[in-house]
This record gives structure tokens, sequence and C-alpha cells, in this order.
């Protein structure tokens, strides 16, 4: 037992540690990784939990600003293959312009000259004419052609940035910076592919096309990026410059990086480094008109009248398709399409500088909630629980997305939680089988005490069934004597006892007592009580015909040392075998039953005094009465009388008198005391018996009448 | 086993006890009994009127009780017995050592 509370100590020692200082340190340094992003697949959770809100409720497109030109298979088919000679190109700008947009941009890049000029074209004319070439080479250069109808149309054209050494001629818009300076924020290229000089000159703006492509899914684009020391407005936001006839853009910075961007009076949040998270609406084939219908004025010009109008491809095989956030894969064109729509919308989304905060406080409160709260609860409560707590942090990050346009992560404070509660859960499972393996320990040594003593309890019993005599053998050869005795235990031990022994040649001494009480202490005192008895009328000198002066002095003795204040009634005889005096003393005890055959059953009526030891100074009463022969003394105990059944019935001396009344000449000792016998065992059933069943059955038989 | 106690006129405590006075009864009983007469110097009278069937481990409670009860100068008494309660304190003897009053009145005396 020792060892057991020792191992429950030292567990409860550990896990007290656990839950005071560890865990909660533990959870600090958690959140303290959380906002420096330094736990793995944060990113990753983080970009998921905002492309979910994406596909749960992507943006509705209200105004539609955008049209692509779209150099689509169709267009390829009816002006033959990529790339196109730029005075188609030419001819596509002019066409559009007709229909007077607010802005064209062209999400194409052209880094060299056009080679089907009309000049170039005689390069691969062997021996051709000088006088010929020159007048070809009079007419308008194909890149001379685009080149005026980018200045006519005030076009704006896009440069990509790449990470090489060449340094790029770029003059973009001039930015106004509100703030501290921004480069150190800025996406950065140290060069960029640009345009060859002449069409850059030509062209009205120049644009930024870089988008930041994550595991294939563009999720943000950068309004403004740096190409080396120059700043470079996106095409978007170049397109919008010239639509809105702005000369400059704004900035605004401050020291934790850039807090919007702003053309007049147009003001975009964006992230600090200048990008934006695109907000996407689906795939709608209504942005695209086929180059081929402008070209072919096929068209309502009333589709490209005072819209922003983005000349880009769709045909396969010149364009990758990236993938947006919520999974659609489209041409890159559309994406700046889809910006330019939330800018207009005022929808594009922006995820606070706050929100790293209010992530780290949700993951706080789950943690906490975990160790310290949720532990205490029952387990249906804290389902219910951790079940609203994250709904509502679903529900909360949600509305903020779908009303404010805020992208809080509540993914990561949810999984965190997830992973906290799956250990706590854990950790109270392997707690809990320890301390079910200590209370199993437990169990068992109590089980082994407990059959220990059971054991001891039968010894016990043993012992005391042991030291009663056998009647069939105590009166072998006395013909003049029939004795039968009966004592059944109860299921624990208990405090009955009989007793008989020859005093002399013509005396024999029985008696029967119940003390009162059962257990140890009741069987106890039974046998101190049988010996007692047993050795005062046993002692020389004893005039064993002063029954109750025995009884007296034994009783003295029993009663000198009681602290249990035990006390035991009994009924004790001396038969006379030649004549068949009976003398007896009853103290307290059930009054004995004489029965014969044609008889009336009838009580021992005297008493002595009352139970044995409960008085000290008792004087004991002797009484005579002249047996008949063929008449049966029955001595019993309450375990007779009181005997119970299901319906809490006592079996009473009625039913007792009763069973008695009709003897037969031929009935002995042992055949009335299994009458009687059978009799309770009938009437209880399989009632668990509360108590011994005792009785004896003492007969004299006159030799004269044999 | 039921047990509850009375304050009478002139600090008499009656014990009122209801139930089948057997080994579980008395089990039931026997902490509040030993409290309620454990005071020197007490007049107890034991209401049995409640009690059908009685045990010789119920002779043995209400015999202690009275020893320490008359053991510490005070004054005990019972009344109320049933029929077949009566018969077994009077087969028992018991009958010689403990009062017996027919009614609470006559117990009152019994105990001044």
């Amino acid at each position: 037992m020792l060892n057991v509370n020792k191992n429950i100590e030292s567990l409860k020692a550990v896990s007290n540690f656990t839950r005071q200082w560890a865990a909660p340190f533990g959870l600090l340094v958690l959140i303290s990784f959380y906002l420096l992003e330094t736990i793995p697949f944060q990113q990753v959770i983080r970009n998921y939990t905002f492309d979910l809100y994406q596909n749960v409720s992507p943006r509705e497109r209200i105004s539609a600003p955008v049209v692509i030109a779209d150099i689509d298979e169709a267009s390829l088919e009816s002006f033959g293959q990529w790339p196109w000679p730029r005075s188609l190109l030419a001819k596509l700008v002019d066409k559009i312009g007709e229909a007077a947009p607010a802005a064209i941009a062209l999400d194409i890049i052209m880094p060299e000259k056009d080679r089907s000029s009309p000049c170039e074209l005689t390069r691969f004319i062997p021996d051709v004419d000088e006088q010929l070439r020159t007048r070809v080479c009079n007419l308008p250069g194909n890149d001379d052609l685009l080149a005026s109808a980018l200045r006519a149309n005030n076009a704006v054209l896009g440069v990509a940035g790449i990470q090489s050494t060449v340094k790029p001629e770029l003059n973009p818009a001039p930015m106004i910076v509100n703030g501290n300076d921004p480069s150190p924020y800025l996406t950065k290229f140290s060069s960029a592919l640009t345009n060859i000089k002449q069409l850059q000159d030509a062209a009205a703006g120049q644009a930024i096309l870089s988008t930041e492509v994550e595991r294939g899914v563009i999720r943000r684009v950068p309004l403004i990026a740096a190409v080396s020391d120059t700043i470079l407005p996106s095409l978007s936001l170049e397109i919008l410059r010239i639509a809105t006839g702005q000369s400059a853009f704004r900035i605004y910075s401050e020291d934790s990086g850039i807090d919007a961007v702003s053309i007049a009076d147009l003001v975009i949040p964006t992230q600090s480094d200048g990008s934006v998270y695109v907000h996407y609406s689906q795939h709608e084939p209504e942005r695209f008109v086929s180059a081929a219908d402008i070209l072919n004025d096929n068209i309502n010009p009333d589709l490209l009248k005072q819209r922003l109008v983005l000349i880009g491809f769709s045909g396969l095989g010149l364009v990758d398709f990236p993938t947006t956030a919520i999974g659609d894969r489209v041409p890159g064109v559309e994406i700046h399409a889809q910006i330019l729509e939330s800018i207009f919308d005022g929808t594009t989304l922006l995820r606070p500088e706050w929100a790293k905060w209010l992530e780290a406080v949700l993951i706080l409160l789950a943690g906490l909630a975990v160790l310290i709260f949720l532990p205490r609860l029952r387990a249906g409560v804290q389902v219910s629980l951790t079940l609203t707590f994250s709904l509502i942090v679903i529900i909360v990050g949600f509305s903020l997305y779908q009303q404010q346009q805020l992208l809080i992560d509540v993914g990561s404070p949810l999984l965190m939680f997830a992973l906290l509660y799956i250990a706590m859960l854990a950790d109270s499972l392997i707690r809990d089988e320890d301390q079910i393996e200590v209370l199993e320990v437990d169990l068992r040594l109590q089980r082994e005490e407990a059959a220990k003593v059971q054991g001891e309890m039968e010894a016990a019993k043993r012992f005391q069934m042991g030291i009663l005599p056998n009647p069939a053998t105590a009166f072998e050869g006395e013909s003049r004597l029939d004795i039968a005795a009966i004592m059944e235990p109860a299921k624990m031990v208990g405090g009955d006892l009989y007793d008989f022994f020859r005093l002399d040649e013509n005396h024999i001494f029985f008696s029967l007592g119940d003390v009162c009480g059962k257990g140890v202490p009741a069987s106890l005192f039974m046998v101190i009580s049988k010996t007692l008895c047993k050795s005062v009328a046993l002692r020389d000198g004893a005039d064993f015909m002063q029954l109750g002066k025995l009884i007296s002095q034994a009783n003295k003795e029993i009663a000198r040392d009681n602290p249990e204040m035990l006390f035991v009634t009994a009924f004790m005889g001396i038969i006379n075998l030649t004549t068949g005096e009976l003398i007896f003393c009853n103290a307290g005890h059930e009054r004995p039953l004489l029965v014969a055959p044609k008889c009336k059953p009838r009580e021992l009526t005297e008493a002595s005094g009352p139970p044995i030891s409960i008085m000290d100074d008792t004087e004991y009463e002797t009484f005579t009465y002249r047996l008949s022969s063929e008449e049966f003394i029955c001595i019993f105990t309450d375990g007779v009388t009181e005997a119970t059944n299901s319906e809490k019935e006592l079996f009473g001396k009625d039913r007792l008198t009763e069973g008695l009344s009709e003897l037969r000449k031929t009935d002995t000792a042992q055949t009335v005391l299994n009458k009687v016998c059978d009799q309770v065992h009938a009437f209880v059933g399989d009632e668990e018996p509360a108590d011994d069943l005792t009785m004896m059955v003492v007969r004299w038989q006159n030799h004269k009448n044999l | 086993m039921e047990i509850g106690e009375e304050i009478l006129e002139g600090d008499v405590v009656k014990i009122n006890l209801s139930g089948r006075m057997d080994l579980a009864g008395v089990n039931a009983i026997e902490s509040d009994f030993t409290s309620m007469t454990a005071a020197p110097r007490m007049s107890v009278i034991v209401d049995m009127s409640g009690v059908p069937y009685m045990s010789s481990i119920g002779i043995r409670s209400l015999l202690i009780r009275a020893k320490s009860v008359t053991g510490r100068g005070g004054k005990y008494a019972l009344t109320g017995l049933q029929s077949d309660v009566l018969n077994v304190l009077h087969v028992s003897g018991i009958d010689k050592l403990i009062k017996i009053c027919d009614d609470v009145t006559a117990a009152r005396e019994c105990v001044k």
C-alpha cells in the first residue's frame, strides 16, 4: 500500500509541474514563434484559410470597367501565327482607340525589333534591286506604325521584372512619397525586360507585369515594385492613372512599411510591401472580346467605350495559365482585370497589421482554455464548448472577410486549438491509465486482504463448528437417551452454541444458547461461555443438582470481562436417566417445547433469570420437571422462530407448534429435528438466512416400557 | 429504523423509535441513540410504539443505553411496547432489569 501511495504522489508531482509551469511557458513560446512567422507550414495554413474564404464567398462582379481584347485561338486562326506583325497590332490598337476607351494597356512585352517590317524583309531577298529596297525601306516600319498607334491612343506598355546585371532604361510615372522611403519594403528586381526604346517612348506609361506565384497560385500582386532603384506601378495601377489623366502616383508609407497607394482621390490600402491580395470573382467569359472581332469590326463599339481595355492573349500555347485562389486556371491578363475590378468596386482585400496580434490572442485564449478551463469540465460540456468556440471564431473570421474585406487567419488558431486539445486528451488518457493501474493494484491488494479475512472467518467458523459435540457418537451405547442437534450457520460466524456431556453414569448435561450479535465478537463470546459453563459443571466437588448456583457462578465469571456488553441467552438442563427427572435453568432463552405423540405441544415456561453476563450478581433459580418416557424436549434459538421469508414474514412459534403437533410413535429425536428443519427451509425458500439455525431435541426412554 | 428526539417538560428526553429493531435497524440508529443519551443525570423515556419486532441485538442496544444512562446517575424507562416486543423482553427476563411503563405519563413518573 505504501508503494502505491508513493506512486500516486510522484504522478501528482509531475502533473502539477506540467500543469503549473511547463505548459503555459510552452504556450508563450508557441505564440512568440507564431508572431515571428517561424512555425513550419504557418503560411500554407494561412493561404489555405484565405483561399477557403474566397471559395465559399467569391467577389461579386458589380461594375465591369475592364474589357480584355483577347488574342485568342480564333484570332490566330484568322490572322496567322503569333507573333503578329506589329502593323497588325497597331491596327488593333487603332481599332480599339476608335471606340473611345478610357485607356489601353498591352500585356505584351516587345524587347526586339519586328523582323517582319518591310525594310527588314528585303534582307531575306537575295540580290534585291537596290532601288526597290530603298523604296520599300522608305515605307513606314511595323514598329513605326505601332509606335504611332500607341502614341495616338495613350497606351500603356509593360515590362517584366528579372534578375540580371543589365541596367534597364525606364521612364515610369513619377511617385510622390508621403512618409518614409518605401524602397526597402518593396518587391525588388535587379533588372527588367523592357520594350524597344521606340515603342517605350511612344507609350503613355510604363508598368510592371510581374506577379507573385506561390506553388502555382497567384494570391498577391504588387501594386508597386522596385526595379533596380526605380519604383514602377503595376499594369492595373498605371492604366488607372492614364484613364484618370493624372501625372503622378502617391505612396503612403510609415515605419512598418507601405500603407496605401493612391491616384487622384482613389486610395488603395496595401500590404506593407505594396502588394494586394487579389479578391477573385469567378472566371467570366464576358470580360473577353476576341481581337479578331475587333479587327473585323464585328463588335458593338459601346462594348469598349469608356472602358479600360487590356490587350493580352489566351491562345493556347502562347501563355501559362496560372491558378487563382478560388482554383480557376485563367490567362494572366484576367488577373490584372480582376484587380482593376476590385479596385473599382472598392473591394480589395487587406490583411491588416493588427491581424497577427488578434490571431495571437486567439491562440492564447484557446491555449489557456485547453490548459486551465476545459480540464475542469465534463467531457460533454467540453465538446460543446469547444465546438461553440470554434464556430464563433470561424464566423468572426468569415464575417470580417465578407463584410469588411479583411483577411484574418482563423485557421491557424483553430488548428493550434485542435492540436492542444488533442494533446490535452492524450495527456489525460495517459494519466487516467496510470491512475487506473494504481487503482487496480489497490483493488487487488484489497481483494487479497478480503480473501485473507474471509479465509480467517471460515477458519473461525470451522473451529466453532468443531468444538460442538457430535450427538450421534457422544452417547454411544446409551439406550436411555435419544438426542439430536443441529447448527446451520448463517453466512457470518455467529454466536449460537449447543453442548452435552455425561456428568456421571446416570446424569447427562445439555445446553443450548444464543449470543446476542454476530461476527467474531459473538463467536468468541460463545466459545468462552461454553467452556466456562462446562468447567463449572465438571469442577471437583460441584453439586450439579444445584444447577442455578453453578450458573450464577459461571455468570459472574463471564460478566466480569465483557467490554462489548454482549450477553447470551441459554437453556441448560441435567437429565437423570434412571428417573427421567429434569433439572433446568432458563437464562432469558426462548421457552423450550415439550412434544409427544398424541399430545398437544406445550411450553416449559419457568424462567430462572435474565440472560447470562448482563448482571454479575444474578441468582438463577433451578426448576424441576419430570419427563415421561417418549416425551421430546425441543430447544431452539430465534434462528428457527425468526427465520424470514422473502415477504419479510417470520416463521413464528405457531408454525413451529403446528408442525410438531402430529408426531407418530416411530418418530425419533432425529426425525423430529428434521421435520422442523425441512419446514423452516421450505418457508424461507431462496432467502439468505439472517441467523444461525440451531436446535436440539432430547428424549428420555424408560427401559421399563421397552 | 428511524429515531427522533423530543424534550418534554422537566428536561425529560423522549426518544421515539420506529421500525424493525433487528441487526440492520440497530446499526442505522446506534450512533444517534448513543449521542442522544450521552449527557450525565438524564431522564430518558424510550417510546417503542413504532417498533413491531425486536431481535436479541435490539435487547442489547436497549440494555447498553440503560446501563449508560443509569451509570451516570440518570433514569431510564421504556414505554409503548407492542405485545411481541413486550413478550421478547418478558421471556428474556429483561423486564426485570429495565423499567417498563404503560404510557408516557407513567413513564414520566418513573424517571422523576
